[in-house]
């Protein structure tokens, strides 16, 4: 009796395995969302020190428009304002989402609308090109080819947000395509068939009811192809000329936050304020990207609420 | 010619100091950070010292002055490289590092070849990086609108330029880049664009100005010593001790 | 008929946009290839780099960069596909489940430079690796993790829930359906999305400037004992990689033929990431085939 109920109350070489496999899976996924408390910690302690430690004021920090983090004003105070490379960031952000858009849409609806099969064959394998050009290579072919054409154009010495924006076009047109094309092909397919028996055009189709209903999805992708290019930080740098101004137009130079994060994070003594405050900027990219992440999430539950 | 000239010296410089520090040390390797300007020469040393003596290392890395003054304060590697003396870097602790100047490098201002312009005054200089010359014509040159190129903040060539060339003046807000080769190629490409160089990357996609009426060469900048440019390497107090 | 013109119209538009694209990539990749391709040659391939004098190679970079891709990949790889399968398999759905996510995407669009710069702090500093592969290659673990563990998350949701039924229905338990029934299933989009990873790693240099560093000290390629410093399998000796070389030639390069090296090197880049494509699509249409016939 006793054998018999104490191989019944054992557990089984599955069920082992299954907890085994579980604790296993748990394991990773936990050292995943650890690397990533890391990263925050580390970020945050020394981004942190430039108002804490090094008693910057905050609204200064975001609002002045003067970066000199060796210097001190004329009231003593050293002269730390991220304003010029906040607006430049969000300049070229939003400017190659704006160029990348339509393009993406265009070659989202040519692959799944017009001629899926050419799209499988010719464009899918484009993009996941595009997407594998390292962004040294970008930046290269930005400085030898965009920003001689944006000189001869407009003048000026070529650096800018313009050329900056150019480079980021090609940089996140994958990422907008390849998220809009899944969001085409998510739409259902009795909505085409729908429009299509009620005596509607394939454009028309694609107009009112297929772009509309992946509208959600599409927004994703723009905004995700926002974030990569808010991060990008080699290719731009090469391009976009780097003055810590306040961007006046497209064509003058200006900077980005990675671009001073990559300039200077070897020129600093670590521990300095001038680190601190370049810490404090990889703080902000990191606080952005988690905005990204947020707005990407509101869009989808809005999105699908109104399914 | 001028510059593998120049390039000898700070070889044969750097040499001497590397067979003076090197017989204090035991390790099987060691490890040099700092200055990508000072890299290459390092890495040329090291590779002939790897090579007379066999499984001894010495591995040569950049990151910047700054990278390695604090790396060498906090002990995590035997030799610090810096362009800049330790005691001009803010959060460097100067006394608690040995100071070995191993090479001594000019910087001239170098200007796009159109521009045609060959001689500015020390003030004419200072004026166009201040922003109070915005125009070749002002300084006798074509009607061209001036484009500064700046090395990025802290980093050794710019601090020494402000230092000797804009004295209390302040910097205008410009263009800047973290790199001498980019520096260069940005200078050659651009019309009416100024900037300035070390010695050892001056070539020939880029014109030199004569500043004062002294033409940059070998010979003029020996004698100038002391005015330009430099380079140290740091070695750590403690390090050396045991 | 005005919507039928209108049809048309958008249409030629819409064929007009992806030309476009497809033209821009041809010039992208002709641009590189036409500038850099005159230059490669076996010994460029094969020989060490040259810091003064011309006629450098980039044979250590080359293999450093496998090398180093290689490491990362056997860290990430595992670790990838156990996220992965608890996401796609366990996790519950709750606010827990929502942070995770949410963690591995903010992971995956963190700038390159500051995961660089964490994995200098951490790795390099901290933990006193050094400038080393083995600090590169788990930079380019963290770099890669969270995108490789959406592409096993997605390859797993999209086997349909019938074979995960009729595995529960046989009596095996859950783990052994996924290990059995769901990722033999699943194969060949993971290993067509790893070489793709792989690829992007390849090409990966702002994360690596600060943690395998920028030197490449002379290898000897007869010594193979992983515990010498000059044998190319030492994990903690530093490394240059492919990408970082272009990089720094382009940056600080004295050697007098630089622009041709970077070149060079350049289309080298594009072309081993050509061929992680066309591999990711060969093995992967082999795998599939192999699966589905047995």
């Amino acid at each position: 009796m006793d054998p018999i109920k104490a191989s019944l109350l054992k557990k089984s070489r599955a069920a082992k395995s299954e907890t085994r496999g579980k604790l296993l899976s748990l394991f990773c996924i936990s050292l995943i969302v650890f690397i990533v408390l890391a990263i925050f910690y580390f970020v945050a302690s020394k981004g942190l020190a430039t108002f804490f430690h090094d008693k910057v004021n905050l609204g200064r920090f975001l609002t002045q428009s003067s970066w000199n983090p060796s210097l001190k004003d004329s009231h003593g105070r050293p002269e730390v304002g991220a304003l010029p490379m906040i607006l430049g960031s969000f300049g070229v952000t939003f400017l190659a989402a704006l160029l990348a858009t339509p393009f993406a849409i265009g070659a989202g609806i040519f692959m799944t609308e017009i001629s899926p099969k050419r799209g499988e064959k010719i464009l899918q394998p484009v993009m996941e090109l595009l997407v594998g050009i390292p962004s040294v290579v970008y930046g290269f072919i930005g400085l030898s080819v965009i920003v001689p054409a944006v000189r001869t154009v407009f003048g000026g010495s070529g650096f800018g947000i313009l050329a900056g924006t150019c480079v980021l076009f090609v940089m996140i047109l994958p990422t907008v395509t390849s998220m809009t094309v899944d969001a085409l092909k998510s739409v259902p397919r009795y909505y085409r068939e729908a429009s299509l028996a009620l005596g509607a055009t394939r454009w028309q189709t694609t107009w009112k009811v297929v772009l509309r209903a992946a509208t959600p999805g599409i927004l994703t992708g723009v905004v995700f192809g926002m974030a990569r290019a808010f991060g990008e930080a080699l290719a731009v740098q090469m391009v976009i000329g780097n003055a810590a101004l306040l961007p006046h137009n497209l064509i003058t130079p200006a900077s980005t936050l990675t671009s001073v994060l990559t300039m200077g994070i070897g020129n600093t003594v670590m521990g300095s304020l001038a680190n601190n405050a370049l810490w404090s900027l990889a703080l902000l990219l990191l606080l952005m990207s988690l905005m990204f992440n947020l707005l990407v999430r509101l869009i989808g539950r809005k999105g699908a609420i109104s399914r | 010619m001028r510059k593998r000239g120049v390039i000898g010296f700070l070889v044969a410089c750097s040499l001497m100091l590397l067979a003076g520090c090197q017989s204090k040390q035991n390790g099987q390797s060691v490890t040099a950070v700092g200055s990508s300007a000072l890299q290459p020469l390092i890495e040329a040393l090291a590779e002939e010292y790897s090579a007379q003596h066999s499984g001894q290392f010495i591995n040569v890395q950049g990151g910047g002055s700054g990278t390695g003054l604090s790396q060498i304060q906090e002990g995590a590697v035997q030799m610090g490289n810096s362009d800049l003396f330790a005691e001009e870097k803010a959060g460097i602790k100067a006394d608690q590092l040995v100071d070995h100047k191993v090479a001594v490098v000019g910087i001239t201002p170098v200007v796009n070849k159109q521009l045609g312009v060959k001689n500015l005054t020390l003030t004419q200089l200072a004026q166009i990086f201040s922003g109070e010359i915005t125009n070749w014509k002002q300084v006798g040159g074509p009607n061209q609108a001036v484009v500064i190129i700046n090395r990025a903040q802290g980093s050794g060539t710019r601090t020494t330029f402000e230092q000797w060339v804009m004295k209390k003046r302040k910097t205008k807000p410009a263009q800047e880049q973290d790199s001498t080769g980019m520096v260069r190629s940005i200078v050659a490409n651009t019309p009416g664009a100024i900037s300035y160089l070390a010695f050892s990357y001056v070539d020939k996609t880029v014109a030199t100005l004569k500043l004062d009426g002294i033409a940059p060469t070998d010979a003029t900048w020996l004698r100038m010593l002391g005015q330009f440019g430099r380079m140290n390497m740091f070695i750590q107090r403690a390090n050396q001790l045991v | 008929m005005d919507a039928k013109k209108w049809d048309k119209i958008a249409t030629g538009v819409l064929t007009a946009i992806a030309g476009f694209i497809v033209l821009l990539l041809a010039s992208l990749l002709g641009y590189i290839l036409v500038r850099g391709l005159p230059h490669v040659t076996w010994g460029f391939l094969t020989k060490p780099s040259q810091t003064f004098t011309k006629g450098g190679g980039i044979g250590i970079q080359l293999f450093n960069s496998f090398y180093l891709l290689l490491l990362s990949m056997i860290i990430s790889v595992p670790l990838s596909i156990g996220a992965g399968i608890y996401l796609a398999e366990y996790a519950p759905k709750n606010w827990v489940t929502n942070v995770i996510r949410t963690a591995i995407e903010v992971l995956s669009s963190l700038p390159s430079v500051v995961v660089g710069l964490f994995g200098f702090l951490v790795f390099v500093i901290q933990f006193k690796f050094g400038f080393s592969i083995l600090a590169g290659a788990l930079v380019l673990t963290v770099f890669n993790l969270p995108l490789l563990t959406r592409n096993v998350e997605d390859a797993l949701k999209s086997i349909h829930f019938t074979q995960r039924e009729a595995g529960l229905a046989l009596g095996l338990s859950r783990y052994e359906t996924v290990k059995h029934v769901i990722i033999p299933e699943a194969l060949p989009n993971i290993i067509t999305g790893m070489i793709l990873g792989a690829g992007r790693v390849f090409g990966e240099a702002a994360a690596l400037i600060y943690t395998a560093g920028q030197s490449a000290p002379v290898l000897d390629f007869t010594n193979w004992n992983p515990a010498n410093i000059s044998s190319p399998l030492n994990p903690m000796r530093p490394a240059e990689t492919l990408a970082v070389h272009i990089w720094k030639i382009n940056s600080e390069g004295i050697m007098p033929d630089a622009s041709a090296v970077s070149a060079g090197a350049s289309a080298v880049l594009i072309i081993a990431v050509l061929l992680f494509n066309w591999l990711a699509r060969v093995i992967g249409k082999h795998v599939y085939r192999k699966m589905t016939a047995s």
